[in-house]
């Protein structure tokens, strides 16, 4: 084969593959448990000394990270976030956040890793300056409560606890299969994600032998079985001899 | 019997493996409208009746079965839909187990009980009807079994529409397979129009009918109207119209490209021809008006129409060009405001969504991905311009015109009804996805532009338009995982 043909059908789909490997590389925070109650509207309105509560909630992994959603009006706003055992009131893990008028989620790391299996109640203090919209929606589980300064509110905060550690993409993927494994087809399972990982990665060396069966069609002077079938057509746009 | 091309068939082989990914990995009702959609197809399928249309502003009810509802609350569907980083997907186990269990239970779940206003009724029936095939398929399954089911049936159009990218080429550039190739795996591969196409959704239909239709057009056109070609092309046209109402824009440029090929014929053949070809285009009027006729008998509007808000204004001319001027172009001192996207709406609708925005359009891809995207496109499409600005010949004029009609007219209709959805109090409703019936167009414009590339290049220029769709693949797919399961 030509040097023209298999250099970039080699070099490109190897350099790609390469440039998606190290992209795959990077650490990316996984979601350990998320509360699924969506960031649609406000849920309380933080001022100075105030403290939203949520719980309780049982871990299903170990957790690292709180993450939470809102913003200030203007100026910044000092939280802080508490994760304690629900039941006895004992701090588990602590961290602090510094929100800005951007909206958004802001994460809070803790200083102690919180264990799988805890039944644990998460406390957001705001220290102001700047009053903090947490936001949140109507509740979606009769089993957990948000309170504000312990009065029972009508609603909750939007809520995501974060594994302790940052993994790579590449070495989230088994949790991530699990969890696209299910609500499926009953015979959809990680496996399936796998096999088709591994079909996708295929389909540049597929796409090489596409792009060196058509290059090979195209040379001047060598005609393939399929380009005797072709009919010629009776005018050109390009003008090509066909 | 003619072989298939050994390019053509590594194309389609590659699309279909990428559209299962997808068609798998998106979590169920995870893409624009599919609650609707799926609705409508499940409504039609177990009581084949049409779903009364949904009034703007007004609550859904009923809208979806009880089978439908139990599953789409089980996985978190609804709950999740514009916020997934929030309210992801269910990943508990425990709950797959619980409705697993739900839906084997005496009596299980109605499928027939919804049927309500649904907000996708103004839709014609062709597409779900189509995608009501594969309802069936897993019909003792679960309701999850039949959505998947619809999905993966969805991936045969995505080929569909890169074997029509890949005839366009060769119809317009001559039958070699690089441009081929080049053309037919943008139609394939772009990252939105699989996404799309392996969803439940009339655009999955809605797609390939176009690609199609440019492909008959231009056949029609340099072929001067064969009457078997006309009526192809007028029957994909009636197709297309009976998907989805957007296709109507698609009819000025299947009579201009009737007409270019009645007007490429010998003088003395006009006349016989003329009678020939309306009768081809009977294809295409006959169940279009029987369409129309059957929804003005069932109150029904075969068109889409933008709803009149509490305080409807008038269509102003000047204003309607100040809404485009600020759409494609900086906003000038002295003009009202029409839209509000944190930069140039034809960057942020056309090409961000249009390329690679998932989920209910709430997943991106990284910020630096949509302007390398921008930059190939950009350079692609000037480079484009200029080998079609040195065309000559009236065949070649003739295909431009029908191309850029087919274009225009699809984007002046969009921007107007967005106008009008603006003025009359309705918001936004431009998506990217909205230009994906001409995709063909895209994946002629860099097969052209591989065709004009000097030979020894050619087959780099052709790996090179593939390996970076499939990177744009693996990028996207990567941005669903870490959106939804990470």
């Amino acid at each position: 084969m030509r040097r023209s043909i298999w250099l970039p059908i080699v070099v490109l789909p190897v350099g790609a593959l390469l440039a998606l490997l190290i992209a795959a590389l990077q650490p990316v925070q996984i979601r350990a448990y998320a509360l699924s109650s969506p960031d649609g509207g406000q849920a309380a309105a933080l001022a100075r000394g105030q403290q939203a509560c949520e719980g309780p909630i049982r871990l299903p992994s170990a957790i690292g990270g709180v993450r939470i959603w809102g913003g200030t009006a203007a100026g910044l706003a000092v939280l802080d976030v508490t994760v304690s055992d629900a039941s006895t009131g004992r701090a588990l893990g602590n961290g602090q956040i510094i929100a800005s008028p951007a909206v958004g989620a802001y994460d809070a790391a803790l200083e102690n890793p919180v264990p799988a299996g805890s039944s644990v109640r998460v406390c957001v203090l705001a220290h102001g300056p700047a009053p903090f919209s947490l936001l949140g929606s109507l509740p979606t589980h009769p089993e957990i409560h948000m309170s504000v300064d312990g009065k029972t509110m009508f609603s909750e905060f939007s809520l995501v606890l974060l594994e302790p550690s940052r993994k790579s993409l590449l070495a989230a993927l088994p949790t991530a299969f699990s969890r696209a494994a299910l609500f499926r087809f009953s015979w959809v399972g990680p496996w399936t994600f796998w096999v088709l990982l591994v079909a996708l990665l295929g389909t540049f060396a597929l796409c090489g032998w596409a792009v060196a069966a058509a290059a090979r069609a195209d040379l001047p002077g060598e005609p393939t079985p399929e380009a005797e079938t072709e009919d010629a057509l009776p005018a050109h746009p390009s003008g090509q001899a066909r | 019997m003619p072989r298939l091309p050994a390019g053509l068939a590594g194309l389609l082989l590659t699309v279909v493996v990428v559209g299962v990914a997808w068609a798998l990995l998106v979590p169920p009702w995870q893409t624009p409208d599919e609650i609707a959609h799926y609705a409508y197809a499940q409504d039609l399928a177990e009581n084949f009746r049409l779903p009364p249309p949904q009034p703007t502003g007004a609550a859904s009810s009923n809208q979806e079965s009880t089978d439908q509802g139990v599953a789409d609350n089980a996985a978190g569907a609804s709950r999740g839909a514009f916020y997934p980083q929030t309210a992801p997907p269910e990943w508990d186990p425990a709950v797959w187990a619980a409705y697993r269990a739900e839906e084997r239970a005496h009596p299980a779940p109605s499928r027939s009980d919804g049927g309500g206003p649904n907000p996708a009724a103004s839709n014609p029936p062709l597409y779900y009807l189509y995608a009501d095939i594969a309802y069936f398929f897993d019909y003792s399954g679960t309701a999850f079994g039949r959505l998947y089911a619809m999905r993966l049936w969805g991936v045969l159009m995505v080929a569909l529409n890169a074997l029509a990218g890949w005839l366009l080429a060769g119809e317009v550039l001559g039958r070699r397979r690089l441009p081929q190739l080049a053309c037919g795996a943008v139609a394939g591969l772009w990252p939105m129009q699989t996404f799309m196409g392996a969803s439940v959704n009339p655009d999955s239909l809605m797609v390939p009918l176009w690609t199609f239709a440019l492909w008959l057009g231009a056949r029609v056109i340099i072929r001067r109207a064969p009457v078997r070609d006309a009526v192809a092309l007028c029957g994909v046209a009636a197709a297309a119209v009976l998907t989805m109402a957007t296709s109507y824009a698609l009819l000025p440029a299947v009579g201009l490209a009737l007409f270019a090929g009645w007007r490429g014929r010998p003088a003395e053949e006009r006349k016989p021809a003329l009678r020939q070809l309306g009768l081809a285009s009977l294809a295409l009027v006959v169940p279009v008006l029987g369409w129309l006729a059957l929804g003005r008998a069932l109150g029904r509007s075969a068109i889409n129409t933008v709803a009149a808000g509490a305080h409807p204004a008038p269509f102003n001319v000047r204003q309607f060009l100040s809404y485009v001027w600020q759409f494609y172009l900086p906003r000038l001192p002295g003009m009202v405001r029409f839209r509000w996207t944190s930069g140039l709406p034809a960057y942020d609708v056309w090409l961000k969504e249009g390329t690679a925005t998932f989920g209910w359009l709430v997943v991106p891809v990284s910020a630096w991905i949509y302007k390398a995207v921008a930059i190939v496109v950009g350079v692609v499409g000037l480079a484009a311009l200029w080998f079609t600005a040195k065309l000559r010949g009236r065949t070649a004029l003739w295909l431009v015109a029908f191309f850029a009609l087919a274009l225009v007219v699809l984007v002046g209709g969009l921007h107007f009804t967005e106008y009008r959805s603006i003025i009359d109090g309705q918001g936004h409703l431009l998506q990217g996805r909205y230009l994906l019936p001409v995709i063909g167009l895209l994946g002629l414009v860099f097969g052209l532009v591989v065709s004009r590339v000097p030979a020894r290049w050619r087959p780099g220029a052709c790996m090179g338009v593939m390996v970076l769709l499939l990177c744009l693949q693996v990028l996207s797919m990567s941005a669903v995982v870490k959106a939804f399961y990470l």
